[in-house]
């Protein structure tokens, strides 16, 4: 009897806590977004806090999905229809993503105060066929990290700022000189190749394209052939396949962070994502050297994750609120100190120290609005692209012929464009 | 109710639908329906993007399964200095090559050689010398083929070894000596442990830096490999790790089958003089012959869905698609790049392969026990 006595007041207890919520009228808006790196998580973590306590209207429920095969996993939602309500996606995959008529436009929600104040190249990113699509609360950066005490020890030239960024010559000259100075178990540049995805056609197309190749003929996005598998493409590849032959650069990596932070490498190709670990590890030796010009100007990435809505959402109007609120400037302000990234309102970003002029951030700036940062290929065979440019780096780097690996790359980009037509 | 199951007579098949009815509701869900819907994907071109798919008929099977071979026009006195869209280079190696980007080429191939324009649509696989003249050949998805390639060497290699290893590792383990459970339970214990975790460790310690069998096999003088990074030793390196991962399971099968043959059958053999050897060529192989001949069958089939180790130590395919296997590809064309249609096809080819190599093996072992 006693038994049974408990049970009813336990149950009595949850009916007690259950009731008032389920009695209450708010809505449930679902949201995916990608596992990224610690802080930028929690932080969102903070402002979906935030934004369900301050109204209660709509309830936010997040669901954390793994970045490597975030792009794979939404597709394969939209294609059984269980797209949450609100998205979050890496820059380019916006072409595929409206293609498929997975999401709905902004431009009935969003207000001038916030197009006014925002970097054009969250605009730009989020807009196709002059309908704006998704917004973002950070632009991404993408330059060197440089060990200044290493770089100073191998007499290498700091660039101050993109007008004297590196040329090609200089950048390998600068390679043979810090292959004097590493360590033994060290190696001079870190790409990242313990990264998988995104990362190769984000971090390499704009090496390519500085070069004078390209990922794909902008010219119509109809086909990659003699873009991709070019002679410039290939004398990019041959130039950066040698990195690897000469051991300045490692395909297998175990923990390239830690190799930059306990000083085994002086240089790492990374984006801005790891400028708060690497500020923490080496302080005032941190400095970020500018994209190289490597022969056709500088050039590179930028677009980052951002967020929109999708078709398959009831209550639009609660997603856009969400929306709205993580554009406010302080929420972008506090995403960009949280993952070292540029924020995207321009009022939070003038009002950050580490983007004014001598600010360790500055480059990325410069980079993004004077013309150095450059989209990437605007195609719904985006994804296609993506996974190609993955292939087609390790290959390269692993040794095998560049042209017969280009080649390859363009087959699969142009037969995904002949599969869509 | 317990009376109801009893019942004899026209009842019992009644007793005996209801009780199989779980199995085959649940098998019809999982197993016929998802088997039929692939069938039906793969006569389409269903994109993950999700717009409208059409049918396509058998244009997936004819793409992945067309093969030529294509008489290739005189190679030149002196090779271009830069490479033709199609025709002879001379490739980074000093090898003559032949480029074959038909996309590149706006007019008919045959204006520039003749009779190729029919292979317009394939591409070049390898290249064949035939007396003194050269062939290429030709595939339509030369990836799907070498997918099958690896697919039959890694079979051809894991089958065997793993078998022979598994037997010899149940006969020592069948022992009654102390300790034998701790043995047992070391080699079984990578069967229990998740592939895609042991895949993980298993690409550390094959780094080319710092992994741990470099170190082991420097002290020999040996080494450092990329084994990993490099085409010839890619796919052994996988061969190595998934005969460790998974001798255990065909360990504990051969050890079951081991402790079945009664003891008095070694006891009449040893009064009538046969030696250890002799014993186990003709008491225990021919006791264990069922048992082999399923852990031969079930190796095989295990052995061709080669994925999760392939996965995450050679996610690309490995160096020169030394690594891709045929599920591999599936998932990369089906999931990777959303080609549903076409990947659905893949995986039909690749259920008629594993079929028919079966149906073979049976074959083969019930003609040979017809000899006894």
């Amino acid at each position: 009897m006693k038994r049974i006595g408990l049970f009813s007041v336990v149950l009595s207890l949850m009916l007690l806590l259950v009731l008032p919520a389920t009695a209450q009228d708010t809505t449930e808006i679902s949201l995916w977004f990608h596992s990224g790196q610690g802080g930028e998580r929690d932080e969102l973590d903070n402002q979906i806090t935030a934004f369900n306590e301050m109204q209660d209207e709509y309830e936010i429920v997040p669901l954390e999905v793994p970045e490597g095969s975030y792009n794979d996993q939404v597709r394969a939602a939209a294609l059984s229809g269980d797209l949450p309500c609100v998205l979050d996606f890496d820059g380019p995959f916006i072409y595929s993503y409206v293609f498929a008529g997975d999401l709905i436009p902004l431009d009935d929600y969003v207000t001038d105060e916030i197009l006014e104040d925002t970097l054009p190249s969250i605009i730009a990113q989020g807009t196709v066929d002059d309908t704006l699509y998704s917004l973002g609360q950070f632009d991404s950066g993408l330059a060197i990290w440089g060990n200044r005490a290493m770089l100073d020890e191998a007499g290498v030239r700091i660039p101050e700022g993109i007008d004297d960024a590196w040329t090609l010559e200089e950048f390998n000259a600068a390679m043979d000189a810090l292959a004097e100075v590493v360590p033994d178990d060290g190696y001079v540049i870190d790409f990242k190749f313990s990264y998988t995805g995104e990362w190769y056609s984000y971090g390499f197309g704009p090496q390519m394209r500085s070069f004078g190749g390209d990922t794909i003929n902008r010219d119509g996005y109809d086909t990659a052939e003699g873009v991709l598998n070019g002679p410039e493409a290939v004398a990019w590849g041959e130039w950066l396949q040698n990195l690897f032959d000469m051991g300045y650069a490692t395909a297998t990596p175990v923990d390239p962070d830690a190799d930059f932070t306990e000083g085994r490498v002086p240089l790492s190709y990374a984006g801005h994502w790891v400028y708060n670990l690497y500020q923490e590890a080496i302080g005032d030796d941190l400095v970020l050297i500018p994209q190289p010009d490597f022969g056709n100007g500088a050039v590179t990435g930028m677009g980052s994750w951002n967020w929109g809505i999708t078709s398959s959402c009831e209550s639009p109007d609660g997603a856009w609120a969400f929306i709205e609120f993580l554009m406010q400037p302080e929420n972008t302000a506090s995403m960009a100190d949280a993952n070292g990234a540029v924020p995207s309102r321009i009022s939070a970003l003038e009002a950050d120290d580490r983007y004014g002029e001598g600010g360790d951030l500055y480059i990325y700036r410069q980079q993004l609005e004077q013309g150095v940062a450059v989209p990437r290929s605007q195609t719904a065979v985006y994804p296609t692209i993506s996974t190609a440019m993955e292939t087609a780096v390790n290959a390269i780097a692993r040794g095998e012929d560049v042209q017969e690996v280009l080649d390859s790359a363009v087959d699969e980009v142009d037969s995904a464009i002949e599969a869509m037509e | 109710m317990l009376n109801f199951f009893r019942n004899g007579g026209g009842d019992q098949r009644l007793t005996a639908y209801i009780l199989i009815s779980p199995a085959i509701i649940l098998l019809v869900i999982f197993m016929v329906v998802p088997f039929l819907r692939g069938i039906q994907l793969s006569m389409t071109n269903q994109q993950f993007t999700g717009a409208e798919a059409d049918n396509v008929g058998l244009e997936n099977y004819d793409q992945i399964l067309s093969v030529g071979l294509m008489e290739l026009p005189p190679r030149p006195e002196a090779y271009p200095d830069r490479r033709p869209s199609v025709g002879w280079y001379q490739s980074s190696d000093g090898s003559a090559q032949f480029r074959w980007r038909t996309r590149a080429v706006d007019d008919s191939l045959d204006t520039i050689y003749d009779g190729l324009e029919r292979y317009r649509e394939y591409e070049v696989s390898t290249l064949v010398n035939l007396f003194g003249t050269d062939y290429a050949l030709m595939m339509k998805e030369p990836l799907f083929w070498t997918s099958l390639r690896n697919n039959i060497i890694f079979a051809l290699v894991v089958v065997p070894v793993q078998t022979a290893l598994a037997l010899f590792l149940a006969i020592l383990i069948n022992q009654k000596l102390p300790f034998m459970n701790v043995f047992r339970t070391t080699y079984f214990s990578p069967v229990v442990t998740a592939m895609v975790i042991i895949a993980v460790v298993w690409s550390f310690l094959y780094n080319p830096q710092f992994g741990l069998i470099n170190e082991m096999i420097g002290v020999f003088g040996l080494g450092p490999y990329d084994w990993l990074q490099h085409p010839s030793s890619a796919l052994p390196a996988i061969i190595i790790m998934s005969i460790w991962q998974g001798v255990g399971f065909q360990m504990v099968i051969f050890l079951a089958g081991l402790q079945d043959i009664p003891e008095d059958l070694y006891e009449a053999a040893g009064i009538d003089g046969a030696s250890i050897w002799q014993q186990f060529r003709f008491v225990t192989l021919p006791m264990l012959r069922n048992t082999m001949i399923f852990v031969v069958l079930t190796t095989t089939i295990l052995s061709f869905r080669l994925f999760d180790q392939v996965n995450v130590m050679t996610p690309d395919g490995g160096p020169e698609n030394s690594t891709a296997t045929m599920v591999w590809f599936a998932i990369r064309r089906g999931w990777g790049n959303g080609e549903i249609g076409f990947a659905s096809a893949v995986s039909v080819v690749f259920v008629g392969i594993v079929l028919l190599i079966s149906i073979a093996q049976r074959m083969i072992i019930s003609s040979e026990s017809a000899l006894d």
